[in-house]
């Protein structure tokens, strides 16, 4: 099996009402505590390449320290995002979503 | 704030992308921690079975048992086989209208071993005890075939919960 990608860490809870409720294959119901993901750059593109609709190209994506790029076309034109943001964190509030960029330390 | 039924911890695993591009993701489980509340334990026996948890102490999980209207308490140890299976020993059985004569064990291994349930990962071990392969009952009992559990490698009892140790 492709191992593209990879759960480093996580810590899942199921609670009483929501393991019954799994058991009797009604529902489901369970709360993420921890998580730590890692997705190779193969993986990354398979991903791509599944959700890009049938007859395009899917776009392609290389990853490097501290750097992503994507490209691709659509319709004729080429396109190309390259991000050289050291990396990302992702933050969670009553505002909803908040993704931030973050520098990479020197030497980091 | 209320216990877990199932705490899951220290997950590692592989996850095939194209498995979920296709929407049938496979997860290939390298370590696992299972840690299960007598809650959780109770819940996750045979639906129909005659017994529920009563406590779970140190090394000891207490099971109630009711068979044709007599009670009783099991005394288990969890313990695991060498292939992987929960084994669920017995230390003691106790009926409730006669606490201070235990049941000979050998009588209840033989009970054990004519009325065990045909169920998916449900096993008659070594001395007639219950033992368990977790990877199948959840492969074919919960129906889960897209989760591929490591063997079992640990377990423990203590303070309200078993710990189930789980890695290749």
């Amino acid at each position: 099996m492709a191992e593209g990608i990879r759960i480093n860490d996580a810590a899942v809870e199921i609670s009483s009402a929501g393991l019954e409720a799994l058991v009797n294959r009604q529902a489901a119901a369970v709360t993420v505590t921890r998580l730590d993901l890692s997705a190779s750059p193969e993986a990354l593109n398979a991903l791509l390449a599944g959700l890009t609709p049938e007859g395009q190209a899917p776009p392609s994506v290389q990853v490097s320290d501290g750097r992503l790029q994507l490209s691709g076309a659509k319709d004729g034109k080429a396109f190309a995002l390259d991000l050289q943001v050291g990396g990302f964190r992702l933050e969670l509030s009553e505002a909803g979503l908040r993704l931030v960029s973050q520098s990479r330390p020197p030497g980091g | 704030m209320a216990l877990p039924a199932i705490e899951i911890r220290d997950v590692r695993a592989r996850l095939d992308a194209e498995s979920l591009v296709r929407r049938q993701p496979q997860v290939v489980v390298d370590a696992v921690i299972l840690r299960l509340s007598e809650r959780g334990l109770t819940l996750v026996l045979p639906p129909g079975a005659p017994l529920a948890v009563d406590r779970i102490t140190q090394d000891r999980v207490l099971f109630r048992v009711n068979i044709r209207g007599v009670e009783g308490i099991v005394h288990a140890q969890p313990r695991v086989t060498p292939s992987g299976r929960l084994r669920v020993e017995l230390v003691s059985v106790r009926a409730l209208f006669l606490p201070f004569f235990p049941v000979p064990l050998s009588l209840v291994g033989e009970m054990i071993g004519r009325f065990l349930p045909r169920k998916p990962g449900l096993f008659l071990g070594e001395g007639n005890q219950i033992e368990i392969d977790l990877a199948v009952v959840l492969r074919e009992g919960a129906g889960l075939e897209a989760l591929h559990l490591p063997p079992l490698r640990a377990v423990g009892a203590g303070d309200g919960v078993v710990e189930l140790r789980f890695w290749n």
